[in-house]
């Protein structure tokens, strides 16, 4: 800088002794939070991101809605070569490990793409994706915990309106954060929003949720309560079901266990029998809760594994099995997803 | 794009960059083409579309403006252009700001006579800023028809103008007069500018990310019970309070953030703000707070509707008439004309009062009258924070009904710790006005600068989006 740079300059003398103090504060900082014992509390670090592979994306914020409402990158096209597509709330996405889901799929000769949203999504928003993109699995699975409420999340509002270019700035600001917050965190504690020791990654090939150093403390899930639930979600079951035969989609319905869910394995059998579909309710003994909702990942394989047997057994599935030999002909485009070699079942 | 967030952070470092990097004389003209694609950048990151609707309005204000020059002063052409400069950009605020609360009027208003109609509710996302620049291009027409400015001659001082990207979004709303100079002035790079540019930018973000976003928090999470029936009144006072400083540090935050960040960049913006809650009148008030609003709205309305040239009634009426429509002008809803309504009495009431000039009242009134402007000014905020006028109405019978409950303490120290910035603030102004007491020293000022960042570092609270970003 021009003409102002000598050591007598006032600027100069400023900001050496601004950035001496800075670093004074930072390093005090430092060593208070981890010598003075009332100051610890804002000694959290935020995890680094480690991604599986490139095709996982941070989903703590809701950028997932962003994602699949909008059509960003390959999630959507995967949806749609889908032969098996999960919906429902967080806890369906807990309650379906990607490990689960991927051994199934080669079992089977199926795609399966979880589809399921935080925030107690109910089915207008995924539904008003199905629509969006045309999507036409041939199996839905839909976990009846709060779905057919007829509301939708402010979040699923605003996602809506915003344009596909918001969803890349908010996919840009988290993976920016994803890489910054972890170094940051390691020099400036955090007094006031210490930021999550956890975070959530989603699958953009098959939708399934990676949740990492997620709280962990084992709560049994309570026996849910009917809550008179049915009488208000009859309408919005109908409709569902009414746009799933459009789309030639056969529902299977599920109660995925937790502490706070609003559903209850006889809701799911009653509704099914309103739409005349089936019910995959499997009982599973002494489940639990990482953090008061969600299935821990224990529990969420034994709960998944179950699931899934039951499901191989019923005709729905059957139909689609490519291991069964009754399975139509596929396209060129799912044997090479698959893996499978053409003509190969 | 949003001052608190790492695309803002990219955009700036690039820009700073290129400033360095290009010789000032000689590539004048690329940094200034380069300060304008940044700000582009910056405007199309929220609605690329609405880059469109910025290029529309100032595009007919340079046309019509290039031509009034050729025109006699006063004549029916001059005229006729200047129309279509303002019918152009107050058409497109009202189109995208107004259309809906307008509709919701008119039918309400017709279904009283029996009559149906159902117009289009078009739930347009308003484009970024546009009260703001609309004004600001609004401006330079009015002030080259007034012939007191000459037009631009180069279309990219006119973009530049309009388009600057730190007063973009939120202001300070500048007057071409006070902009269009600084163009062609040759800016070196020096350290005395960017170490006051950066302490502008910090202050700003301390302001905006420690205080604001921190009281916002526990605003937020009050102010839906705050009129409730079994509300605590002193909570429901200690709320309000709050969301006064919230939207002061917010909104001052943005201001030095963006002046910050045009004087690193070598231009200069107002000032906005001047510790508005020592002002002991509402025409204080109003030289204190949003300084370039209240300008704009005294200059290109209050003026032009008479001003204080007429009657005293007339007076009251175009008082009253410029705080309505300023208060509209920050969005369309009851909540935010009722705040317009009541600082234009209050201004009316203090002028019919002959309270507006104090130096010679005796010190009891004096400190009085203070009170009173701000127990108004809060009232004010009340109505302006709240969703609609019945829940600040239930808020203000709350304060009036009791019953006043002591604060649980753990709440009240974080309210206090959290306010302490802004009246420290006030409380240095104020030894500053009284006793004509210099500002800071450069070394005091670099240690309140490193103090600031380091406790933006560590106590951000949760990010919100800057208050005036709706309007």
């Amino acid at each position: 800088m021009r003409s102002s740079t000598s050591s007598s300059d006032p600027s100069l003398r400023a900001l050496v002794i601004a950035a001496a103090a800075f670093l004074c504060l930072s390093g005090g900082g430092c060593w208070g939070v981890r010598h003075v014992t009332a100051l610890g509390f804002a000694d959290r670090r935020a995890p680094s991101v480690e991604y599986p592979d490139g095709s996982w994306y941070p989903a703590l914020q809701g950028e997932d809605e962003y994602v699949l409402f909008h059509g960003v990158g390959p999630s959507i096209a995967h949806a749609r070569r889908a032969d098996i597509m999960i919906l429902g709330n967080s806890r369906t996405q807990f309650a379906f490990p990607s490990p689960a889901l991927r051994a199934f799929e080669a079992r089977h000769g199926v795609l399966v793409f979880s589809m399921g949203f935080p925030f107690a999504e109910s089915y207008l928003f995924p539904l008003q994706i199905i629509r969006k993109f045309d999507l036409r699995p041939r199996i839905v699975i839909v976990n009846v915990d709060g779905f057919f409420a007829d509301d939708e999340s402010p979040f699923a509002r605003k996602v809506r309106t915003d344009g596909r270019w918001a969803a890349m700035r908010v996919l840009f600001e988290s993976r920016v954060s994803a890489l910054v917050a972890p170094l940051w965190s390691r020099v400036f504690p955090s007094f006031v929003e210490p930021p999550s020791s956890f975070y959530l990654l989603r699958s953009s090939t098959h939708g399934a949720w990676l949740p990492m150093n997620w709280p962990h403390r084992d709560k049994t899930c309570r026996e849910p309560v009917d809550r008179g639930t049915l009488h208000r979600w009859r309408r919005s079951a109908l409709l569902f079901k009414e746009e799933m035969a459009r789309r030639r989609a056969r529902i299977v319905l599920t109660c995925i266990p937790s502490t706070a869910a609003e559903c209850t394995p006889e809701i799911a059998r009653q509704i099914a029998a309103l739409l005349h579909v089936a019910a995959v309710v499997p009982s599973v003994g002494a489940l639990s809760t990482g953090d008061g909702s969600h299935l821990c990942p224990g529990s969420a394989r034994r709960y998944a594994r179950a699931f899934l047997a039951d499901l191989e057994q019923l005709d729905e599935m059957r139909a689609i099995s490519r291991h069964d030999g009754t399975a139509p002909a596929r396209t060129p485009h799912r044997r090479a997803m698959l893996g499978g070699a053409p003509g190969a079942r | 794009m949003s001052f608190v967030s790492y695309s803002f952070g990219l955009l700036f470092l690039a820009i700073f960059f290129v400033r360095m990097a290009l010789d000032p004389v000689r590539h004048k003209g690329a940094y200034l083409a380069a300060v304008i694609v940044a700000s582009f950048v910056f405007y199309a990151w929220l609605v690329p579309a609405y880059v469109l609707v910025l290029l529309t309005t100032s595009g007919v204000d340079y046309l019509a403006a290039a031509r009034m020059p050729a025109l006699a002063p006063g004549s029916g052409g001059r005229k006729a252009l200047l129309v279509v400069s303002l019918a152009v950009n107050l058409g497109m605020l009202a189109f995208f700001k107004y259309f809906d609360f307008a509709a919701g009027n008119v039918v309400a208003l017709l279904q009283t006579f029996g009559l149906r109609l159902s117009p289009p509710h078009l739930e347009l996302a308003l484009p970024l800023g546009i009260s703001f620049y609309t004004f600001e291009s609004m401006s330079y027409t009015i002030d080259v028809y007034r012939d007191r400015i000459q037009p631009v001659r180069r279309l990219r001082d006119y973009v530049l103008f309009i388009g600057f990207f730190p007063h973009l979004v939120a202001g300070p709303i500048v007057r071409a007069r006070d902009f269009l100079y600084q163009i062609e002035r040759t800016r070196r790079p020096r350290l005395r500018v960017v170490t006051y540019g950066a302490y502008l930018m910090i202050r700003g973000f301390f302001l905006k990310l420690v205080v604001a976003d921190n009281l916002a928090t526990i605003v937020d999470a009050h102010w839906p019970r705050a009129g409730a029936e079994n509300a605590n009144a002193s909570l429901t006072l200690a709320i309000a309070v709050m969301f006064g400083l919230q939207i002061l540090c917010d909104f001052d935050g943005y201001t030095s953030i963006a002046r910050g960040a045009a004087y690193i960049l070598g231009f200069r913006l107002p000032v906005n703000f001047r510790a508005p809650y020592l002002a002991g009148t509402f025409r204080s008030f109003w030289q204190r707070w949003h300084i370039t609003l209240s300008r704009w709205l005294r200059d290109y309305l209050y003026v032009p509707l008479g001003g204080n040239r007429g009657s005293r009634l007339r007076t009251y009426a175009n008082l009253l008439t410029v705080m309505l429509l300023g208060g509209l002008w920050h969005g369309a809803n009851y909540t935010f004309l009722a705040w317009g309504a009541l600082h234009g009495f209050a201004l009316a009431g203090e002028r019919l009062l002959g309270l507006d000039d104090q130096r010679t009242r005796p010190r009891a009134v004096r400190i009085a009258w203070l009170l009173v402007v701000q127990a108004v000014v809060l009232v004010g905020w009340i109505f302006f924070r709240s969703a609609s006028v019945d829940g600040a109405l239930g808020i203000l019978r709350k304060l009036v009904a009791g019953p006043y409950r002591p604060i649980e303490p753990l709440l009240l120290l974080q309210m206090s710790l959290f306010a302490l910035p802004p009246i420290a603030g006030h409380v240095t102004a104020w030894v500053q006005e009284r006793y004509g007491v210099r500002d800071r020293s450069l070394v005091g000022r670099g240690l309140l600068a490193a103090t600031m960042l380091y406790a933006t570092c560590v106590a951000s609270g949760r990010n919100n989006a800057f208050i005036y970003f709706q309007f």
